[in-house]
């Protein structure tokens, strides 16, 4: 029995999950030095590494964070800080009014960059049966509660199937070593994709409703949710740390 | 005993479509009963197992000509929640029916649904998963799964429900031997309690000696025109369709002999997974030029590993395959794709021309064959695949067996030197699955090496000069017939 209710490394009681990413949207939004927000964008890899995420998704986070500060700082000198045109002035190109856009963009990057890593450690430590479980508890329908918890399922799912699909299709022969090649293959490998995407989303809906999803409002739930004291002091202090971050 | 299942229908036809996937279908089936419903690829089981979970037409759009009755319900706009319970369906695909992150909430999630007490969800989960062979899988991640072990969990996620109608297309398409066996023994031993179980499969002689009984589906061009119920006894099976073994017999290799290229080897090849998975271990094996090599073992046992690593879609860890003398994961990767076939377990993944002629022509035009050339290997496939019919459809109106068999026409149609096909027959007749088997030879036949991926032991035999079996990631000699004993 034990097999089917240890909770393992992987479970973290959604409420908790909930209060962290919580204290860290607030610090993101609130918090004036940039000096501090790097720092914190710092912190949090170092903390998702040692929990054990993916390596290469924490990667991938950092790089999509770079990319978004890559965006804002274009748009920003391209607009200079006023909202004027700064192209065609020559005034993009001085140093002087570069260095403040620049800084700016990746304090705005490292504000995101925080929180994506803490949804990513959400999305990492919360089961998602968890979360369906605490939103039915707080009174919203089964058939819609069920669904942030399908969505978090069907992201890792629809990763596993563009894999697949890329797979099956190099093995045909289509080139896909080059950058060109791979901008090339984006039609052989997004119709199969969208197909397979639809597909699954309609077989995943069948045979949701053949096993009774949505019968009845309060359906049960194999491992029940219970904060253990531990946790329930962990819920407090972060509750109380976002309050303060928010009043001070 | 009562009929639990009366099904009466003229045909179904799916949207779109001018010819009826289904027609002229009449049977019942009683209380306990095991009733196995065997036809040829395209006969429209799968059809008929939609129309019977009433999956048709409330998920899948298609005029309903008849009526279906279960459990004294008319299934016709019947809501698919409230016949949980009554009716448990396993659809022909198992991966895309999982619901949940883990394979012990993903057999609970149906009598969660139902509001069933914990502990007896519990109770079920842990004997359904005992029951399928899968103790110990409860925490797994589905994603994790082989094909066939996530056929098995999905299985146990259905029987959970204990309905009184069990509905199964294609149950043990992707099952090895064993785990065929144990299965269908414990779907003889549900109907003995009183569960009806309905059996779709393209292989009735697997199914033979449990069932009650056996509806023949004969394919939709060769079904009477009306008024004829077709009904069969068991042992009977139709199709005219000889045993595995008779067709296995008469297989002959279709071309002599050529000289080829050098063949594919592995040396102490070693693949483990980021996450520290292994996937095989001190793999050592060649296939040489006109060579055919039977790759057996249980799911999840890394069959599908060790073929990856032929085109360089996966890199050993250690140790190293070539091809042809060239390495599939360095810099000669783009070489080796244009002369390795990959035939894969799910053809979806690689269909998406807007029609047959066009998946057809896809891999030749992406190596650059001149226009008349395409054409010419088009038509030649749609041929000897027994497509022309077919040939301007979307791929994805033809039923599973025939995707099948097109991803199966399309990567050898471009002629490749060394071929890897994973699980090529898994869901097809056995008549098809012969067919298939010998054009995946003339690979071979054409002095091409050849892998092949499979639990059809008997059929392979017809092609295969030399089997070997994985087990846990190691590879193992075995002793079974080959071509040559058969042939002889």
């Amino acid at each position: 029995m034990s097999a089917l209710t240890e909770s393992g490394p992987r479970r973290v009681d959604p409420r908790l999950g909930s209060s962290w990413l919580l204290l860290v949207a607030a610090c993101a939004l609130t918090v004036d030095s940039g000096l501090l927000v790097a720092g914190g964008l710092v912190f949090l890899t170092g903390v998702s590494s040692l929990i054990g995420l993916n390596r290469r998704l924490v990667a991938n986070g950092l790089l999509a964070t770079a990319m978004v500060g890559l965006q804002i700082f274009v748009m920003r000198a391209v607009f200079a800080e006023d909202g004027v045109l700064a192209v065609g002035t020559g005034a993009a190109l001085e140093a002087g009014v570069l260095a403040p856009i620049l800084s700016g963009s990746a304090e705005t990057a490292a504000r995101l960059g925080a929180f994506l890593m803490a949804a990513m450690q959400f999305h990492q430590f919360t089961r998602p049966s968890d979360l369906t479980e605490l939103l039915t508890r707080g009174g919203i329908p089964h058939r819609w509660a069920a669904l942030p918890a399908i969505a978090l399922r069907f992201l890792p799912l629809m990763q596993t199937e563009l894999t697949a699909v890329w797979q099956s299709q190099a093995s045909r022969g289509l080139p896909t070593e080059r950058t060109r090649d791979k901008l090339k293959a984006l039609l052989p490998v997004g119709l199969p994709f969208v197909y397979r995407s639809m597909r699954r989303a309609n077989e995943l809906a069948l045979a949701m409703e053949l096993r009774g999803f949505g019968v009845l409002a309060r359906p049960t739930f194999l491992v029940e949710l219970r904060m253990h004291p531990a946790e329930r002091a962990a819920f407090g202090a972060l509750l109380a740390a976002t309050l303060a971050v928010l009043l001070f | 005993m009562s009929a639990l299942v009366e099904v009466s229908l003229e045909s179904v036809t799916y949207e779109g479509s001018l010819l009826p996937a289904l027609s002229e279908v009449e049977f019942s089936v009683e209380e306990g009963e095991f009733v196995v419903v065997a036809g040829p690829v395209g006969a429209g089981k799968s059809t008929l197992c939609h129309c019977l979970a009433g999956a048709i037409p409330g998920y899948y759009a298609a005029a309903v000509e008849g009526k279906i009755r279960v459990a004294g319900r008319d299934l016709g706009g019947a809501p698919l929640g409230e016949l949980a319970g009554i009716i448990g369906y396993l659809a022909q695909e198992s991966q895309t029916q999982i619901v949940e992150g883990s394979v012990a909430e993903d057999v609970a999630f149906g009598p969660c649904n139902l509001g069933l007490p914990r502990e007896e969800v519990r109770r079920r989960v842990e004997s359904c998963l005992e029951w399928v062979g899968l103790s110990g899988f409860g925490m797994r991640d589905p994603r994790t799964l082989s094909g066939g072990e996530a056929q098995r969990a999905v299985l146990a996620g259905v029987i959970a429900l204990h309905p009184r109608l069990l509905i199964l297309d294609e149950p043990l398409a992707e099952l090895d031997p064993p785990g065929r066996g144990s299965v269908v023994e414990g779907l003889r031993e549900l109907s003995r309690r009183g569960t009806s179980v309905l059996l779709a499969t393209t292989r009735p002689d697997q199914v033979r000696p449990f069932a009650d009984r056996i509806v023949s589906l004969p394919l939709a061009s060769e079904q009477p025109n009306a008024n004829c119920s077709r009904r069969e006894s068991a042992g009977q099976v139709t199709a005219g369709a000889r045993t595995q073994t008779e067709l296995a017999g008469s297989a002959r290799r279709p071309e002599a002999i050529m000289p080829g290229g050098s063949g594919v080897r592995f040396d102490r090849c070693t693949h483990i997974y980021p996450g520290g998975r292994t996937g095989c271990t001190d793999v050592d094996l060649f296939i040489e030029p006109g060579g055919t090599v039977g790759l057996l073992g249980a799911n999840g046992s890394g069959k599908t590993t060790l073929g990856k690593h032929v085109n360089g879609l996966l890199r050993a860890t250690t140790g190293k395959v070539l091809v042809e003398g060239l390495d599939p994961g360095g810099r000669e990767r783009g070489l080796v794709r244009a002369r390795t076939g990959f035939v894969f377990q799910n053809p979806d993944y690689q269909l998406f021309g807007d029609s047959v002629e066009e998946e057809l022509a896809f891999g030749l035009r992406v190596r650059g064959m001149a226009r008349e050339q395409v054409e010419r290997r088009v038509d030649q496939a749609l041929s000897r695949f027994g497509l022309e019919a077919w040939r301007g459809t979307h791929p994805h109106r033809l039923s599973r067996g025939q995707r099948q068999l097109l991803a199966v026409a399309g990567v050898l149609a471009a002629r490749p030197s060394v071929l890897v096909a994973d699980e090529p027959t898994s869901g097809l007749d056995p008549e098809t699955a012969l067919h298939v088997l010998r054009e995946l030879g003339s690979v071979a036949a054409r002095g091409g090496s050849v892998l092949l991926m499979t639990h059809d032991v008997e059929l392979a035999s017809t092609v295969v000069d030399r089997f070997t079996v994985m087990e846990e990631g190691l590879l193992r000699p075995i002793a079974l017939p080959s071509r040559q004993q058969v042939a002889g």
